[in-house]
């Protein structure tokens, strides 16, 4: 049916009847359609997620995690139900009034709106001629829209392309849900599992049996990590010389020739000595790799102070030890009393740790600074030290406030170029030269003697300059000054009328 | 009066309608070749009561197009060509000293070429905005004023103005107070090739020729009665009013480009524009109430005067057209899409 053939006339009593119908039956349509709209809208989307399990099951099974693929490949497309379903339902329960319907009869039969203005005017209660022939119009056209064919042409949902991406993905699912084992149990699990079992002994491995673990275990988790830290023996990475040095130090130690067992006041005075001293037979080529190794080896103690306190109660197993570092600067004797008795036995004090630390740095700054120097704590004033300004209104001539009755130090080093040093000025000119004075004269002005400068001379153009063509910009400069017009405009307050 | 009685009137007064504009445009077309949407949309102006702004580059018909349809009509016709010297009272007339017959002097009323039933404003963006407001009086209360005497003007009246494009020299643009008093803006373009060889033969024989008046009048305001009479359901007023509001960058309905290219939108005469307009196309097409597609149909030459274009639209280069072609395809018909 066209625009151009009406059918024969009815009766304008029926037409609201027919009209009704029509509407009734292009609204079932239409919500058909509306439904099968968003359903085209959404379930390309579906389809697409359908690829998610698979490959997220493959993702994971390459990283040795396996998931319950059935569940999650279930889980998708019960969710992607959900979601095509919800808004293919809601298009379809949403109510399609009658105007609305026969707006979409007038677009589809391209009647002009014929239907939707008929429908409009029904009930109105003043009708003009205009009216009442609008609506014989429409009369005239709704027989033969009851035999048009109002169905919405409904393309397919899913396009071909995409139908196979689905299948295929599903395919690929079926696939790996085959081929996966049953029950799963992840690689997470089983550490859990593994360190737990490992927990489940409450005391702490012996130390003769955790000095047996063989050094080249892998460290693999943070548990073994703080397991080595308390019962390690020695750095796996110290060299054999570390060892060979440490044993000889326990040898010195037993022979009080370390000196570990000093106060701290003498073990800052001659702690250079004897440690210059000392390693003459060990022949080390520096000093820095025997303080490293000093550290490190106190950094040991400490560990070791802890188990021995932790065993103290079986003295045989700890009689192999030497008890090196046990009251280590701490002003204490240790041979003054057997170590092992468990009444002598020094509670480790940490403050005296710290206080030991301490005076290591202090010594590691002083030789840090470059070269040994005598220790700041104990200096005395010097023995002669004139310090006086006079006496009376004369001056000492031997007073020179720097100490000691000498001639003025000469000045060199750092010192030098410090700014107390005076330095002669050696800027010339007059410094304040005061205010400018200005001397004004009462002078009759004089008229100055000069050439006549001419006028120039112009004339007029020969020809008409005619129209100015418009300047035409070059694109690069419009752009420029089209935006810097545009950042004006924006800046300013008040919009343009 | 039954109601098949009722009906019949109004289908003869369509007929009636559809008859007279033929006619029109027949003698139209015996001066003006080619250019049928210009022809249309001048004559639905006409008998929309409105008035019409034709824009184009000299030489191609406009002022012959509205003189032309002044003898059609067997209106009165007069012309006022602006320039940058006319005065207001140049158009609208003014007091004048004349000699009476005893030898004394007294001051009488002239009045200007704007008291007439068809007024061609040729180029008036030539003048300054100073007189062209002079116009807006008279386009819109069809009256003129001059001191203290008011002057009613006789009905058909039709200010028919003809502009050169506001980018040429020596011209000044319409203030928006009165673009806004013209019904439509049609752009007359270039004729066609085939176009180009009547035209020659048409003006450059021996024989020019001669338009006889096919209307009066009277007739035309029957007409006009005859639009008015055409019903407007809700569905094709809410769309008329849906796409003025387009226009209006802070609307709901406007699109992007309105948004950021215009100005100031539509204003309410623009509705009442399209309305009209809507109704003559409505009875051009046969039927007795106008549809929405009336309204669609109208759009351009009715709202593209109406819109104001921002800085940055005309920095970017938009054009009114463009932007109302963007406010159509924003709404679309009712039905449509679904």
């Amino acid at each position: 049916m066209s625009e151009g053939e009406p059918s024969q006339p009815t009766e304008l009593g029926t037409l609201r009847a027919d009209l009704e119908r029509l509407s009734l039956k292009t609204a079932g349509g239409l919500s058909r359609a509306r439904a099968m709209d968003a359903l085209g809208r959404i379930l390309p989307r579906v389809v697409r997620a359908l690829w998610l399990p698979p490959f997220l099951g493959v993702g994971l099974a390459l990283i040795g995690v396996s998931l319950p693929l059935g569940w999650l490949f279930l889980g998708v497309v019960l969710l992607g139900m959900g979601l095509v379903a919800w808004p293919a339902l809601k298009e379809f329960l949403r109510p399609v009034g009658r105007e609305e319907a026969l707006a979409v009869v007038d677009q589809r039969l391209s009647l002009s709106g014929r239907f939707q203005t008929a429908g409009g005017y029904l009930d109105h209660a003043k009708r003009t001629p205009f009216i009442v022939a609008a609506l014989e119009d429409a009369c005239a056209w709704v027989r033969g829209a009851h035999g048009v064919d109002l169905v919405h042409p409904i393309e397919p949902l899913v396009p071909k392309r995409l139908a196979a991406h689905g299948g295929r993905a599903m395919f690929l699912m079926l696939v790996l849900l085959v081929l996966s084992p049953g029950p799963v149990q992840t690689r997470a699990q089983e550490f859990f599992q593994e360190v737990q079992d490992y927990l489940g002994t409450d005391e702490p491995a012996p130390l003769t049996e955790v000095a047996t673990v063989p050094r080249d275990v892998p460290q693999a988790t943070p548990l073994d990590d703080v397991q080595a830290k308390e019962t390690k023996p020695a750095e796996p990475g110290s060299s054999a010389d570390d060892e060979a040095g440490e044993v000889g130090e326990q040898e010195k130690e037993s022979k009080g020739s370390t000196g570990q067992g000093r106060s701290a006041e003498a073990n800052s005075a001659s702690s250079n000595s004897s440690a210059r001293g000392a390693p003459s037979d060990q022949a080390q080529p520096s000093k820095q790799p025997e303080k490293r190794a000093k550290k490190g080896k106190r950094q040991k103690a400490k560990p070791k102070r802890k188990e021995e306190t932790r065993t103290r109660k079986t003295p045989e197993m700890s009689a192999s030890t030497t008890g090196s570092g046990a009251s280590k600067g701490s002003g204490r004797n240790p041979t003054a009393s057997p170590w092992s008795s468990p009444e002598q036995a020094p509670v480790p004090d940490d403050s005296e740790i710290d206080e030991d630390e301490e005076i290591d740095d202090d010594e590691e700054e002083q030789e840090s600074r470059g070269g040994i120097q005598p220790s700041m704590r104990d200096r005395r004033p010097p023995v002669s030290r004139d310090l006086r300004i006079g006496f009376g209104n004369r001056p000492s001539p031997d007073a020179n406030g720097r100490g000691g009755p000498s001639q003025q130090k000469k000045s060199r080093g750092v010192a030098s170029l410090v700014l107390g040093v005076p330095i002669p000025d050696r800027v010339k000119g007059r410094p304040g030269p005061g205010r400018t004075k200005v001397t004004q004269e009462r002078v009759r002005p004089e008229a100055e003697q000069a050439p006549l400068q001419a006028a120039r001379t112009g004339t007029a153009r020969a020809h008409p300059e005619g129209h100015f063509p418009e300047l035409d910009l070059d694109p690069w400069l419009r752009g420029m000054v089209r935006d810097y017009f545009r950042r004006l405009r924006e800046t300013s307050s008040s919009k343009p009328n | 009066m039954t109601t098949t009685e009722s009906s019949a009137s109004a289908k003869a007064a369509a007929t009636r309608f559809r008859e007279v504009h033929e006619k029109v445009r027949t003698e139209l077309h015996k001066a003006i070749v080619g250019q049928d949407a210009v022809i249309d949309s001048v004559l639905t102006a006409l008998f929309a009561g409105g008035h019409v702004l034709l824009e184009g580059v000299p030489g191609i018909g406009k002022t012959l197009l509205v003189h032309s349809l002044g003898e059609t009509l067997d209106l009165a016709f007069s012309r006022i060509q602006f320039t940058p010297d006319l005065m207001p009272s140049d158009v609208r007339g003014a007091e004048i000293l004349v000699e009476t017959q005893g030898g004394g002097h007294e001051l009488r009323f002239q009045p200007g070429p704007i008291v007439s039933n068809l007024v061609l404003a040729d180029e008036i963006n030539r003048a300054t905005p100073k007189t062209q407001s002079a116009m807006l009086e008279a386009m819109q209360e069809r009256q003129v004023t001059i001191g203290e005497r008011t002057i009613k003007l006789d009905e058909p009246y039709c200010v028919m103005a003809t502009q050169n494009p506001v980018e040429q020299e020596g011209t000044y643009p319409l203030p928006e107070a009165q673009l806004d008093r013209f019904l439509l803006k049609v752009v007359v373009g270039y004729p066609k090739e085939e176009e180009y060889l009547r035209i020659l033969n048409l003006t450059t024989g021996s024989t020019t020729e001669k338009l006889s008046a096919v209307s009066n009048g009277a007739e035309v305001l029957e007409l006009r009665q005859t639009v008015r009479d055409v019903p407007v359901p809700e569905s094709a007023q809410q769309h008329a009013v849906r796409l003025v509001m387009a226009t209006q960058p802070d609307s709901e309905y406007a699109p992007e480009l309105v948004r950021n290219s215009v100005s100031l939108g539509s204003s309410p005469r623009g509705a009442q524009a399209l309305i009209l307009a809507a109704k003559v196309h409505a009875l051009l097409a046969g039927r007795y109430a106008v549809a929405p597609e009336d309204i669609r149909a109208v759009a351009l030459p009715c709202l593209r005067h109406r819109v104001l274009l921002s800085f940055q639209g005309q920095a970017d280069g938009v054009g009114a057209d463009q932007v109302v072609a963007a406010v159509l395809e924003a709404l679309p018909l009712p039905g449509e899409g679904l």
